[in-house]
């Protein structure tokens, strides 16, 4: 077993890169993600930047949470990066909202929530919002809590899109590791309250670290279960390195 | 001092106590409490743990939990056998032998232990598991036997608002960790328990001891906290509960 029982590195401390992280609230579980809390969790673990979207897009509105992740990225500059959420059954709205996110807000991403908007994003009436990102040149993050079904069916058709699977398929983790190797387009981001031993390892011999992203899904997780993943699993340093730095920075596009 | 340790007698997650006790070690976990963790359903609860307690003998910090399914009939026996081998209490897994954990069931089990034994109840083992738990009756029989401390396993964010509503005054529950994920957990948990109700666990070998590790160690709390949650507590219900030198 690793032994980094004192932490975080040296080597690591201030450059990690979440790639999956909300701010918000939410009072269903009594979480608390306010972007204060958030940018003090980051300081207690040395993480640099996170890629954020709202939990208003969830839960009230998608619009109103893609303001409030452009106040975020306003008030703390260059420690977050806006992600744009997108309710693809909102269609022609849906897209105008796209565009106006990532080309006037400077937004570096797209979420999509198949569960919180009842709706795959293999569906063809999300076909037009994985158009706009090949043509804009963002990823698309998609939570994935289903093996990796509705995501290997997105990179199959669409392979020059860049996808992110949040969650690495949850409790199906092995199912998803498997079914998304074969997609060179697809990345698997580590965040979930799943942490079996031996996942890290599965998903780094099965896909290579490159293709693997460090996020902590704050506020639903503390950023130690996500760290301890990475720090816990027998794998190398330049592995973590990869997983917690240099694939975001591929992925995400440096500022 | 980890509150969660299990032992897998088959699968990927199958290691040997003495393998557990040395792996834990090297990262800095001295002491242990564990349990069998794949208890069959109909599987006779006296030789399973008998297992578990011939295995254990000789390592020293090793306490032991008998896993037991409640529905057993020979569970009342088992129970009061297993405690005087030197086991601290039990371990209660309804999602695993799928039962309902009602008031009725677990005072059964108090009277098994004639009051003197740790309950630890996991109301989820992983993240897979729906809780089979009755909350209202936890919370009712926690206030009927305020002398038996109850311990809950597998409490994650899903089971906030019940802690907050039902838990800051029985003061006999303590909360095991080892599945409470999220951001800032430990300090709601000592702001709404105290944090003398805050055990460590770490659930291995399911799952990596790093990550309730990091919990407690980045958490937003001071030295003395972090201190009671990391043995203090842990030491405080062995040496109230286990009949040999702790």
């Amino acid at each position: 077993m690793a032994s980094h029982i004192l932490g975080v590195p040296r080597w690591a401390w201030g450059r990690i890169i979440d790639v999956h992280c909300h701010i918000g609230v939410d009072q269903r579980f009594l979480l608390d993600g306010s972007m204060d809390r958030v940018v003090n969790a980051m300081d207690r673990y040395g993480i640099a930047k996170a890629a954020i979207s709202s939990t208003l897009s969830l839960l009230y509105d998608f619009r109103e949470g893609n303001r409030h992740v452009y106040e975020a990225v306003r008030k703390y500059a260059g420690r977050f990066i806006g992600l744009a959420t997108i309710n693809p059954l909102y269609v022609n709205e849906a897209l105008r909202e796209l565009k106006y996110c990532i080309s006037s807000l400077g937004m570096r991403g797209i979420k999509l929530h198949p569960d919180y908007f009842g709706i795959k994003a293999s569906h063809p009436l999300v076909e037009p919002i994985l158009e706009m990102a090949i043509e804009l040149g963002v990823p698309v993050m998609i939570h994935s809590y289903d093996g990796g079904e509705d995501v290997s069916l997105v990179a199959d058709k669409f392979p020059d899109l860049s996808i992110v699977m949040y969650h690495m398929g949850g409790v199906r983790w092995r199912e998803g590791i498997e079914r998304v190797s074969g997609y060179d387009n697809v990345y698997l981001e580590i965040s979930s309250s799943v942490c079996d031993c031996g996942m890290m390892e599965y998903a780094v011999r099965k896909l290579g670290s490159e293709r693997i992203l460090f996020g902590t899904d704050m506020p639903y997780q503390d950023p130690a279960v996500s760290l301890g993943k990475v720090f816990g699993a027998r794998i190398s340093d330049e592995d973590r390195e990869n997983i917690l730095i240099k694939n975001a920075i591929r992925v995400l596009g440096k500022e | 001092m980890d509150f969660d340790v299990l032992r897998f007698r088959s699968g990927p997650f199958k290691k040997h106590s003495a393998e557990i006790m040395e792996e834990l070690k090297g990262i800095g976990i001295s002491a242990y409490v564990i349990s069998i963790a794949d208890l069959g359903k109909s599987e006779e609860p006296f030789e399973a743990n008998l297992g578990l307690f011939k295995e254990c003998c000789g390592l020293e910090k090793v306490y032991l939990l008998a896993a037991i399914d409640p529905t057993h009939p020979k569970c009342p026996i088992a129970v009061r056998e297993l405690l005087s081998l030197g086991f601290c209490g039990v371990r209660l897994t309804p999602s695993r032998h799928e039962y309902k954990l009602d008031s009725h069931k677990l005072s059964q089990v108090i009277s098994w232990l004639d009051y003197e034994g740790i309950i630890n109840i996991s109301i989820r083992m992983t993240w897979r598991d729906a809780p089979q738990v009755d909350f209202d009756s936890i919370t009712s029989i926690a206030k009927d036997y305020g002398d038996v401390h109850l311990i809950i396993s597998g409490v994650n964010y899903t089971e906030s608002p019940w802690l907050v509503k039902d838990m800051r005054e029985v003061t006999n529950v303590l909360v095991e960790i080892s599945l409470y994920q999220p951001l800032n957990g430990i300090k709601f948990l000592v702001d709404v328990l105290g944090e003398d109700r805050v055990l460590f666990g770490t659930g291995y070998p399911a799952q990596y001891p790093h990550c309730a590790i990091f919990k407690v160690l980045y958490s937003d709390i001071n030295d003395e906290t972090k201190e009671a949650i990391l043995y203090r507590n842990g030491l405080r219900m062995l040496k109230r509960y286990c009949r040999r030198a702790v």
